[in-house]
């Protein structure tokens, strides 16, 4: 959406903070797709995959898409909190396509949704996030399974909110511990998502941090508003909510969203 | 010798003397450059109305209308130059239709902007009778944005409306060609787009358009 403000916000966009730590890039090969995703990851300075210290897990989606450097910022972010004493230290893992328009097959629930969430888009995408992707890198880094975050921007914001709403009570512990949805459309698959968690949960535990643009218009605002309206009058007592308005536009949303966002999800340093 | 009565009679059969010619008036003079090449000395007016489309948080149909005083200041053997002072409205609207991401059956509205801005540019005036002008703005103003919005999922039983404004000022440029076509009329070619000092989305990043253009030559502007 909005392509031309999204160059333009690209062309105006300070650098990100310098990332420290290792930064590397591998293959990630999935049974459920053709195409390898190109993982972009980056590992704290001084970090040991085999010891006892482990880190929370920034999973970024849209890692170069469309120039916005999501990745960057969001290395450059947790780098600069780190490097401060102000934030813990993170894994910070993009999940990234040698053609980045990719995320069009990923993001975007099916139409209309599949309550057996075996259809493609982002029921599938699901599935290779939590039945591969986390799986192999939880066993190949040194993680906390209680502390792995999903952050999306635009179509990614979407996929973040669903992959949030795939919990049940009955299914375990949540894959994810929280969420970033920054400056993402609410299309009515979304209210479809949260009206089935609740009908089958009466709790969600985990951290959702949204954002919206104040100049994508008062259609999104309208949406926004319903559904932030809707998950805070369920009073699911394991929920973290915390929503931001920001006054620019799709592209300049990113940034501050994930600013905020990792202020929220990851705390203060421990 | 011719008897008297004669004389009277040629008297009354001759033709008068022929009175002196009226002078001929003063042909108008044009409300455009002169077609002479020359510097008339004179100010026009030039009202150019376009239609525009351009991006702004999307794609936008558009409106302008812009009067300048046109004040000739150097000529050369090809082409007058003159400077051009005045003003433009414009109105700007971001339709769902051009939205192709917007399922038109759960959402209505548009996004309206409206922008008041002054014009002082520099306009070369070539051709034979100089009736190609080319010309050079710089424009700044105020602009006003307007989101509106219903959106109505019926199956989640979703349903609101709400409505953004914000103001901001305005910095830009624009090309403009007119061929002038008749005494009074002619088209225009426009593209400009604004300084990004704030998001396209509020101030519009780029527009063109097409339009007509109006010569008139105010009575009592005269001579400079």
């Amino acid at each position: 959406m909005a392509l031309a403000g999204s160059m333009l916000a690209v062309a105006c966009a300070p650098e990100p903070p310098a990332a420290t730590g290792v930064l590397s890039e591998e293959y990630f090969v999935s049974a459920r797709v053709d195409e390898p995703y190109l993982l972009r990851i980056r590992v704290p300075p001084g970090y040991d995959p085999s010891g006892a210290r482990r880190y929370p897990l920034v999973v970024q989606l849209d890692p170069t898409f469309a120039g916005l450097e999501q990745y960057a910022i969001t290395v450059g972010l947790v780098s600069e909190a780190a490097a401060a004493g102000e934030g813990p230290e993170a894994i910070v893992v993009g999940v990234d396509y040698d053609d980045p328009t990719l995320r069009e097959r990923d993001y975007l629930p099916p139409e209309p949704p599949d309550p057996t969430f075996d259809g493609e888009g982002a029921d599938r995408f699901y599935r290779v996030l939590t039945e591969e992707l986390l799986p192999e890198l939880q066993d190949r880094h040194a993680i906390d399974p209680q502390r792995r975050y999903l952050l999306g921007h635009s179509n990614g914001g979407i996929f973040a909110w669903y992959a949030a709403l795939r919990h049940g009570s009955d299914a375990g512990a949540p894959p994810l511990a929280g969420i970033v949805a920054a400056d993402n459309g609410y299309p009515e698959a979304l209210f479809t998502y949260e009206r089935w968690h609740a009908e089958r949960s009466e709790d969600w535990p985990l951290a959702v941090y949204a954002t919206r643009a104040t100049y994508n218009g008062a259609g999104q605002a309208v949406v926004f508003d319903a559904m932030i309206d809707r998950i805070e009058g369920r009073r699911f007592p394991g929920l973290r909510l915390e929503t931001e308005v920001l006054e620019t536009d799709h592209g300049g949303a990113v940034w501050p969203s994930y600013e905020g966002g990792l202020r929220f999800l990851l705390g203060e340093a421990p | 010798m011719m008897p008297v009565i004669g004389w009277f009679a040629v008297l009354l059969v001759a033709p008068a003397p022929a009175p002196a010619p009226a002078p001929a008036p003063a042909p108008a003079p044009a409300p455009h450059v002169a077609e002479d090449g020359r510097r008339s000395g004179r100010t026009h007016l030039q009202l150019d109305a376009s239609v525009l489309w351009g991006v702004g948080g999307q794609m936008f149909l558009g409106t302008q209308v812009r009067g300048v005083a046109v004040l000739e200041h150097w000529a050369t053997a090809r082409a007058l130059g003159t400077w051009d002072l005045g003003g433009a409205f414009a109105y700007q609207n971001e339709p769902t239709f051009l939205a192709p991401w917007i399922d038109t059956t759960q959402v209505e509205g548009a996004t309206h902007r409206t922008q008041l801005v002054a014009h002082v540019g520099h306009t070369v005036h070539m051709g034979p009778r100089r009736r190609s002008a080319l010309g050079l703005h710089v424009l700044g103003g105020w602009n006003a944005w307007r989101s509106h919005y219903r959106v109505h999922y019926s199956l989640e039983d979703v349903r609101g409306e709400a409505t953004s404004t914000r103001h901001a000022a305005v910095l830009g440029g624009e090309l403009r060609f007119t061929q002038r076509l008749h005494r009074r009329v002619g088209l225009n070619v426009v593209a400009g787009g604004m300084v990004p000092t704030q998001s396209s989305y509020l101030i519009s990043l780029a527009h063109v358009g097409l339009g007509l253009s109006f010569y008139a030559r105010p009575r009592s502007w005269g001579r400079r």
